[in-house]
């Protein structure tokens, strides 16, 4: 079953190194449509781990035969609030693709493929003597995404370290983010737009990387002062994760699903 | 039955983990690696074209077309603008030395006048004594024929309609270039819009140098080298050379030399004939035979002047008319071979300009690359 996992999970990567190519020529509709699929698409994996939340939740405070179990167990109101925050995840995921210059972030989301799929194995695995059978599927993806959050936020910040930088120290931080946000080129006005913001957000943080980690000395703390600027790529990285989630939670849907009541 | 079912899954998973295995290598590979896109992406977008701030994209083949067609055009703008020069130069030098040929007349009423007769015996007189050192008749011929200074003015207009045809003719060459190009170029695309061609070409320094202010600066080129045919070769040592034309000419000038000095002999004894005739007026007689002498010279020169014109005007204006032609085909020859040098260096310059202009489309195209220009 893992190995077919991982099958399947790389063919994220794959339309995610495809969209980074091609990303800015696509038209306002076609990128659109994307984020609305995407969107839509990650909606699949928030809402089945927002309904594992409720229904752990009810299991511990309702009875099974009250009618609020039923009418609070998550629904087309659960889903719509995990879209409308998918939405703007998709939306930073397809500027990030859109706007990569370097092959670290993509090399990552490849390797990761396997890393995702063994974590949840582990916990799998982990969970098999503590946790209740229809929950443990999805908590052992739950603790899996968490940790490899972690790690690939890590893994991401470190790399960054290595990166070069375009030199902003001649310029203001109102300059430094002008000069970086005209850089940006795209066919969709939408994207330029958002690819335009997010290209700002980086100057800011270069700059600020630039003119204040200097001065400070102890390495650990320039590590960590990094990993603070480039906090927001975690957005990035998080977005990702739920696209992979969604992905074994469409494939597993009938196993992962906790069903309607208890056991 | 258990045992191959226990097979084709240790299969099963040795050919899934063998592909999870070529594809993470195969994505890697993709991610690090940026040419394959480039190649696949470059396909899809064409070539970009850019011009005059605009920026245009199309399929490959449809590039080389357009280089050919640039090359085209150097080739017939060149050759169009040297044969305009050489038709105007022609024209112009036909109808200005139409007018000198028109003068031609009176220089000959000059010559066979009395007054000539003796300006020209009193300059010679004067050359001998070495109180002038130019030719008399040259200068004569160089003030009435030519109009003194008048000449080097009329081949100095000359010059600069040729220049400004041919600045015209470049200023056409490009416009009829552009409008090509922008034909088949179709619809600019926005400068904000993203496309990855496979290779872009700069064409605004081909532009210029269409229009004659490229590497090759024809139009600087044209303006000094006409400077030059001026001084050197049109309006210079215009006498001079009048006055070592053709054999042709020499030979017809000495035979009218010989006919000057026989036409001295016999001014000399009618003149002595009529003295004598005053021997009889006693006191008077040397006055009679000054007064006498002298008239007879003079109608004896004016006769024999007259019978001179009569025998050797034509000669004398055909002469002439040769050493016209001479200079002029001189003068022709001097300003096209100027013009000529300029055309070829423009057009070398065009050639030169489309080839590096479209150098970078080699690589698209799969031909080697060229040599650096």
């Amino acid at each position: 079953m893992a190995l077919n996992d991982m099958l399947w999970l790389l063919t994220v990567p794959v339309f995610l190194i495809v969209l980074s190519r091609v990303g800015v020529l696509l038209p306002d509709t076609a990128v659109a449509v994307l984020v609305l699929g995407l969107a839509l698409f990650m909606t699949a994996g928030i809402w089945l781990r927002l309904v594992l939340r409720r229904r752990i939740f009810l299991a511990g405070a309702l009875r099974a035969e009250s009618p609020w179990y039923r009418r609070l167990r998550g629904g087309p109101l659960m889903a719509l609030v995990a879209l409308g925050g998918a939405i703007p995840l998709a939306a930073i995921l397809v500027v990030a693709m859109a706007r990569v210059d370097a092959p670290h972030l993509l090399l990552g989301m490849v390797l990761n493929v396997p890393v995702l799929v063994l974590l949840r194995e582990f916990w799998s695995r982990r969970l098999a003597s503590h946790a209740v059978p229809r929950f443990r599927a999805m908590l052992a993806l739950r603790l899996a995404l968490a940790l490899n959050l972690g790690l690939l936020f890590l893994a991401l910040a470190v790399a960054a370290l290595f990166r070069t930088y375009p030199e902003l120290s001649g310029l203001t931080l109102a300059e430094a983010m002008l000069s970086e946000a005209g850089r940006q080129e795209a066919t969709s006005g939408l994207l330029q737009a958002l690819m335009q913001l997010a290209a700002a957000k980086d100057a800011m943080a270069w700059w600020l990387g630039q003119q204040v980690l200097p001065g400070v000395i102890d390495p650990g703390l320039q590590v960590a002062g990094w990993m603070v600027l480039v906090a927001t790529d975690l957005l990035v990285v998080w977005s990702y994760l739920l696209i992979c989630a969604s992905v074994l939670t469409v494939l597993h849907w009938r196993a992962w699903h906790p069903g309607g009541h208890r056991e | 039955m258990n045992t191959q079912v226990q097979r084709r899954g240790i299969a099963g998973n040795a050919a899934r983990a063998l592909g999870v295995v070529l594809a993470l290598a195969l994505l890697t590979a993709l991610v690090m690696d940026q040419r394959p896109w480039d190649r696949l992406l470059a396909t899809d977008s064409g070539v970009g074209i850019v011009i005059q701030g605009q920026r245009f994209q199309l399929p490959a083949e449809e590039s080389a077309v357009i280089e050919h067609r640039a090359a085209r055009h150097a080739d017939r703008g060149a050759a169009e603008a040297g044969d305009a020069a050489a038709r105007l130069v022609a024209a112009e030098l036909d109808d200005l030395f139409e007018r000198l040929s028109g003068r031609l007349p009176a220089y000959a009423d000059w010559y066979f006048s009395l007054r000539g007769e003796y300006t020209r015996l009193s300059l010679l007189i004067l050359r001998w004594g070495g109180l002038a050192t130019a030719d008399p008749v040259v200068d004569k011929a160089v003030e009435l024929i030519l109009g003194g200074e008048e000449l080097a003015g009329e081949v100095s207009a000359i010059e600069g309609r040729v220049e400004g045809l041919l600045a015209a003719r470049a200023s056409e060459l490009r416009t009829a270039w552009l409008q090509e190009l922008l034909l088949m170029a179709g619809e600019p695309r926005p400068a904000s819009e993203p496309g990855t061609p496979s290779a872009v070409v700069l064409l605004d320094d081909l532009a210029k140098e269409f229009a004659g202010h490229g590497s090759s600066e024809f139009l600087t080129r044209l303006s000094a080298s006409s400077a030059g045919a001026a001084s050197a070769g049109a309006a210079g040592p215009l006498a001079a050379r009048l006055a070592l034309r053709s054999s042709a000419a020499a030979a017809g000038g000495g035979s009218l030399a010989l006919k000057g000095a026989g036409r001295g002999a016999a001014k000399a004894g009618s003149a002595g004939a009529g003295a004598l005739g005053c021997a009889a007026a006693g006191p008077a007689a040397w006055a009679c035979a000054l007064a006498v002498g002298g008239a007879a010279w003079l109608a004896t020169d004016w006769a024999l002047l007259s019978a001179d014109e009569w025998r050797n005007r034509d000669a004398l204006i055909a002469d002439w008319e040769a050493r016209l032609a001479l200079l002029r085909a001189e003068l022709e020859e001097t300003l096209l071979e100027h013009y000529d040098e300029a055309i070829a260096a423009w057009h070398r310059g065009m050639r030169l300009e489309v080839e590096r202009s479209f150098s970078p489309l080699d690589s698209v195209r799969g031909a080697p690359p060229r040599r650096s220009i």
